[in-house]
């Protein structure tokens, strides 16, 4: 993710002096907890990968020893498979837990320097957009099972412009298993123009699996499919609403061009948007990557990569105000 | 009986075809309907916000009276135009002038310092700016339901129902004027 807007390069030449000014001592005092830590993980890790190793092993060795019967169900080779499997797992996830243990005790003494830098803002690893609210959005489906996992979250303002971000998984039970429908952010922000209907702008987001295409399953009765005057923008996305002078009333053709160059600027796999009554907009950026990543066990600390990565990937969030002109209210 | 049954079953599909077509027609011209009665409202909203705005123009833009009188003039007619399709045509022309004049009277207001930080005059104007967005939205609406409907006027075999059902082409909502198309020199209103 890169942000592009004249704004995000002042941002950038500011922040490097801030960071260190303000961020670099407190992040290298971190440096000394995170070998032991690495070690740690790099423990779990390598258990990991030598239950696996031994797992096959054994499973060659006793398929040699006992060749009848030895895949049948309930036979010794499942049996080896699912201790092993088991095994494996519980190593894998004692791992990711010593590293997100260490991300998150990094955040907490760090983000707060570096949120100060845009303003008012604040961090969460615990607080999420509700799953009701996306459900009545009409972006994710409505699946009532549809299990939603949180990572981090931010909330403040940016140009008086009130900003929600929340990095969201959202998975719903499958055939055999659950699915995952969404893995990415959800941006919260406050409109510059009053809503009193609900519009949606998606793409296709059917999920494709090994078992097939998945559809996800949405009602937009009471909506109206609409085409706008852009066919670009039509081919790329498909615009319901309740209310047809307010849909092209928010979609101006400004506002649906740089709509477009969103998916361009921000290299989201999909994205979709819906605004609804009290002046939300809420878009879905699915990316399929964990973001924010603060704190990195496996890498030093000092690292100037990470917090460059962090600023840029939170500059070009909250840049939707400036692409989307959020801030002002010039009529287009 | 097969062939009396097949024929029966191609008749009744050819029906359903034609009753689906037909439908159709139906439906695009209503919703020029609904588009229009939307124009129709927020038009409604922008005659009652001109008196408010010329009420306090009046009293600050002692040379503008002959703009004044226009937009006021103008109002007059709109209001007494009915809302139906038979001035359409009219009801657009006037709505064109109508907005060219109002534009010239609200880059007027920066030549007059007292009106520009008038309180009133400053919501009155903001007021204004989100009608005339409302308006635009509106008028696209309006334009993309009358596409539909030219299109199934004129194109076969929709163009037989509309026509057995008296249904003609109908004007968009467009700046007419190749005058009001030319961009607008701000120097020309702001430096008398």
């Amino acid at each position: 993710m890169l942000a592009i807007t004249e704004e995000a390069n002042e941002y950038r030449k500011k922040f490097h002096e801030y960071y260190y000014e303000k961020i670099a001592n407190d992040l290298a005092k971190f440096e000394q907890s995170r070998k032991p830590e690495f070690a740690k993980y790099t423990l779990w890790m390598a258990l990991t990968v030598l239950t696996a190793a031994v797992t096959i092993c054994c499973l060659i060795y006793f398929s040699q020893i006992i060749p009848q019967g030895f895949w049948d169900r309930n036979g010794p080779g499942q049996a080896i498979l699912s201790i092993g499997g088991l095994i494996m797992v519980g190593f894998y996830f004692l791992g990711v837990k010593v590293k997100k243990n260490f991300e998150n005790k990094v955040k907490e003494k760090i983000i707060h320097s570096f949120l100060s830098f845009f303003g008012a803002f604040r961090w969460s690893s615990k607080e999420k957009i509700d799953k009701e609210e996306l459900i009545e959005s009409k972006l994710v489906g409505n699946n009532k099972h549809m299990g939603v996992t949180g990572d981090d979250y931010f909330e403040g303002t940016y140009k008086d412009v009130k900003i929600i971000i929340s990095e969201l998984s959202l998975d719903i039970p499958g055939n055999k298993r659950r699915l995952q429908i969404f893995d990415g952010i959800f941006v919260k922000l406050s409109m510059n123009k009053k809503i009193n209907s609900h519009t949606i702008v998606k793409e296709d987001f059917s999920i494709k699996t090994l078992e097939g295409c998945y559809h996800l399953p949405q009602s937009f009765s009471g909506m109206d499919k609409t085409e706008l005057e852009d066919p670009e923008f039509n081919k790329m996305f498909d615009v319901y609403t309740q209310d047809q002078v307010e849909a092209r009333y928010i979609l101006t053709t400004s506002f649906m061009e740089r709509f477009k160059r969103l998916k361009e600027v921000y290299k989201a796999k999909e994205i979709r948007a819906s605004f609804k009554d009290s002046s939300t907009l809420l878009i879905g950026l699915s990316c399929n990557k964990d973001m924010f990543v603060l704190g990195d066990v496996r890498k030093p600390i000092t690292d100037s990569g990470e917090i460059q990565q962090l600023f840029e990937e939170f500059l070009a969030v909250i840049s939707l105000v400036d692409l989307l002109k959020l801030d002002s209210k010039t009529g287009l | 009986m097969n062939i009396n049954l097949i024929s029966l079953v191609i008749l009744v599909i050819f029906a359903c075809v034609l009753y689906s077509i037909y439908v159709q027609v139906i439906k695009k011209k209503n919703k020029v309907q609904e588009a229009f009665a939307s124009i129709d409202v927020q038009l409604k909203k922008r005659y009652d916000l001109i008196p408010n705005i010329l009420a306090i123009a009046n009293k600050f833009m002692e040379h503008e009276r002959g703009l004044i009188e226009d937009v006021t003039r103008l109002r007059t007619e709109a209001l007494k135009l009915q809302s139906d399709f038979s001035s359409m045509k009219n009801k657009i022309k006037l709505e064109n002038e109508l907005q060219s004049k109002l534009g010239q009277l609200m880059v007027s207001v920066e030549n007059y310092p007292q009106l520009k930080s008038n309180e009133t005059m400053v919501q009155a104007m903001q007021t204004f700016a989100e009608m005339e967005e409302q308006i635009s939205a509106a008028r696209r609406f309006y334009n993309a339901a009358i596409l539909d409907l030219n299109n199934a006027v004129e194109i076969f075999p929709s163009s037989i129902f509309a026509s057995s059902m008296g249904l003609t082409t109908l004007p968009f909502f467009e700046i007419a004027d190749e005058k009001e198309k030319a961009p607008i020199d701000a120097k020309t209103y702001l430096y008398k």
